[in-house]
């Protein structure tokens, strides 16, 4: 049954459809609706509802979002000039994307540019904010689309996809090849990668067949499995996080972005939390206070504690390394062969804290949902019309309660956290109790870091 | 010295300093705002706050029970609101606008009741709270929780930590 849907020609194109859409609407509420943030659809259903789906949606299935994303299918549909059928004429140029960046490089500074312009400016705080940013992305897409070949934009430009891929990795649910045997030695066309004359190549510029070992760019398009000509290719069950462990090549770049991404979810909240009402005064001395959000003094301010958080983030990931290197007395791996291990088995931390802090919204401002589904009803899809009753305050749990649940779901992300640690430094060291020495540094790190999210987390109880 | 007592030390070594650096951070948080006290007399009271990302200010707003209170409010960055969901109280804000709720009767009982910001509003978002005190409830229970929460962490560590060790010297 699994396999006949996944044979389905137009799968992608059917599963875009209703979440194209839903932006479409969200489009239209965000572009001329409601100014206020708290009463308009499009910004409460992309920053809460889309947002935690989308954090819940890596555990389940990976970049399940990138498979029906119209964002990125926008691009390709332009590139192909088709919806899902293999068309001889295609639009735009076909360059391949260039050597030096093809990494995450690029995509790791353009996230860390959209969380600073979110906090700098607010975008998920502002309708207009959020209209524009969907409006660019699609333009990007576009341009990228009709410039590069494949998916260059999904792969290596769109500011979600280091944050969405490396949190792939911790998914319950793969793409991959069922006997490595049949592709090594009985295929000659390799038409996972290169597509034929029904079926598209990997849009994402993998290799299903070869050497495709996790799930960090694989979009679940599912065109392999159609492509394949011995039906080699499955989608199956794994342990969640098994990728971080059991990655054949990690890279510094991917390290790199997993750490950014922990760091932007931890240490940098901890420190705008006890900084940048400070800051910002002490900046305000010399810099010409604007108009929130156009407020030089604060802008500096939070872009001053993100670099001083990531740098923070970084040298404790860093540190635990060198320590992990000096405790396990083995000079055969290095620090930076740590760093680049050690760093992925971050990745549960932060996607546990993500959560943890969207719990607290969606469990608190329940009624929110019901106001701004109501307003929109009022005038569709455009969401002009304020409702004329109050605002509906409705939660679901308590603020006890709802750190219960917080303290258990950063609890679930240490434990995955430490467990991939475990058997990382198992696969660095043979010796038993140099892996345990090994892996003891980097326990305490994950440690600290969910103790930074316990406390800024708990502290209105304090 | 055994290999593995000497990680241990150095991961302690590191490790303790830090997590109470950590704690003594967020618990300084609180105190760095000064609470709004109560001025005493039977006028409905003024309670006057400015919401920044991601604060309040003042941190704690002390009522006696049966007071009547109004919130003026005003936001000085970007968009927040300002609830309290016990008393049904959600106030839209905009940059730079006062705004102010109706007269309220502190019909609660005697406890802490927890201010929020209920508008989306970036990374520290959750972390955006204060504290309404209604009369003197003495010590809230809930205080302890995130040292109940560290105590939990710190025993997930330590139990895979041990799991870990044992498979290891099996190997």
């Amino acid at each position: 049954m699994i396999r006949r849907v996944l044979g389905v020609g137009p799968l992608q194109f059917l599963l875009v459809l209703p979440a194209a859409a839903a932006v479409g609407v969200v489009l239209a509420s965000t572009a001329v609706g409601l100014e206020h943030p708290g009463f308009n659809f499009g910004t409460v259903f992309t920053w809460v509802v889309w947002w935690g789906g989308l954090l819940v949606s890596f555990v389940l299935a990976g970049r399940v979002w990138c498979l029906i994303c119209p964002i990125g299918a926008a691009g390709e549909w332009l590139q192909r000039l088709s919806f899902w059928w293999r068309s001889s004429r295609t639009a735009g140029l076909g360059l391949r994307w260039p050597r030096r960046l093809r990494n995450l490089w690029p995509a790791t500074a353009l996230f860390v540019v959209f969380v600073f312009l979110d906090n700098g400016y607010g975008i998920s705080n502002s309708p207009r904010l959020t209209a524009g940013l969907i409006v660019v992305l699609v333009l990007g897409a576009a341009w990228t689309g009709l410039v590069f070949e494949r998916r260059a934009f999904c792969r290596y430009v769109c500011p979600l996809t280091a944050f969405i891929g490396l949190n792939a990795l911790l998914s319950a649910l793969e793409l991959g090849r069922r006997d490595a045997e049949t592709c090594r030695s009985r295929c000659a066309t390799k038409d996972c990668y290169r597509g034929n004359d029904r079926r598209w190549g990997c849009p994402m510029d993998e290799f299903p067949g070869g050497g495709m070992d996790t799930g960090l760019h694989c979009i679940l398009c599912t065109e392999c499995v159609k492509s394949c000509p011995h039906d080699n290719i499955a989608l199956r069950l794994k342990a969640p996080g098994r990728d971080l462990w059991t990655m054949r090549r990690p890279r510094v770049d991917g390290a790199f972005a997993s750490v950014v991404i922990v760091g932007l979810a931890t240490v940098v909240p901890l420190l705008t939390l006890a900084f940048l009402a400070g800051l910002r005064g002490l900046l305000a001395r010399w810099l010409p206070a604007g108009v929130p959000p156009n407020d030089p003094p604060r802008l500096v301010a939070v872009g001053a504690l993100f670099v001083l958080g990531l740098a923070a983030a970084v040298a404790l990931v860093w540190g635990a390394c060198r320590l992990s290197r000096l405790a396990a007395d083995d000079g055969a791996v290095t620090a930076r062969a740590r760093f680049t291990r050690y760093a992925y088995a971050l990745l549960p931390l932060g996607l546990a804290r993500l959560v943890a802090d969207l719990l607290d919204h969606a469990l608190r401002t329940w009624g929110a949902l019901s106001d701004v589904t109501g307003a929109l009803l009022l005038d569709f899809p455009l969401n002009r019309v304020m409702p004329g009753r109050p605002v509906t305050v409705a939660h679901l749990l308590g603020p006890v309660e709802v750190y219960a649940l917080q303290t258990a779901v950063l609890l679930g992300g240490l434990l995955l956290s430490v467990y991939a640690m475990d058997r990382i430094s198992r696969a660095l060291h043979r010796e038993g109790e140099v892996a345990l020495a090994s892996f003891l540094p980097m326990a305490g790190l994950a440690l600290i870091l969910t103790l930074v999210s316990v406390w800024t987390l708990g502290i209105a109880l304090v | 010295m055994p290999r593995t007592l000497r990680a241990l030390l150095l991961t302690a070594g590191v490790s303790l300093p830090l997590a109470a650096a950590t704690i003594w951070a967020a618990g300084a948080l609180a105190a760095l705002v000064p609470p709004a006290d109560d001025p005493g007399g039977d006028a409905p009271r003024e309670v006057r706050v400015r919401v920044h990302a991601w604060g309040f200010s003042p941190g704690v707003v002390r009522v006696r029970p049966g007071q009547s209170i109004r919130f003026a409010v005003v936001s000085d960055d970007v968009t927040h609101g300002f609830a309290i969901n016990e008393l049904g109280l959600n106030l839209p804000l905009r940059p730079g606008r006062e705004v102010r709720s109706p007269s309220i009767a502190m019909e609660l009982p005697e406890g802490t009741y927890t201010i929020h910001c209920s508008t989306f509003c970036g990374l520290g978002h959750a972390s955006m709270k204060a504290r309404l005190v209604v009369g003197a409830p003495g010590p809230a229970p809930a205080a302890r929780a995130p040292w109940i929460a560290s105590l939990l962490a710190l025993a997930a560590v330590v139990g895979l930590v041990l799991v870990a060790g044992r498979g290891g010297r099996r190997r």
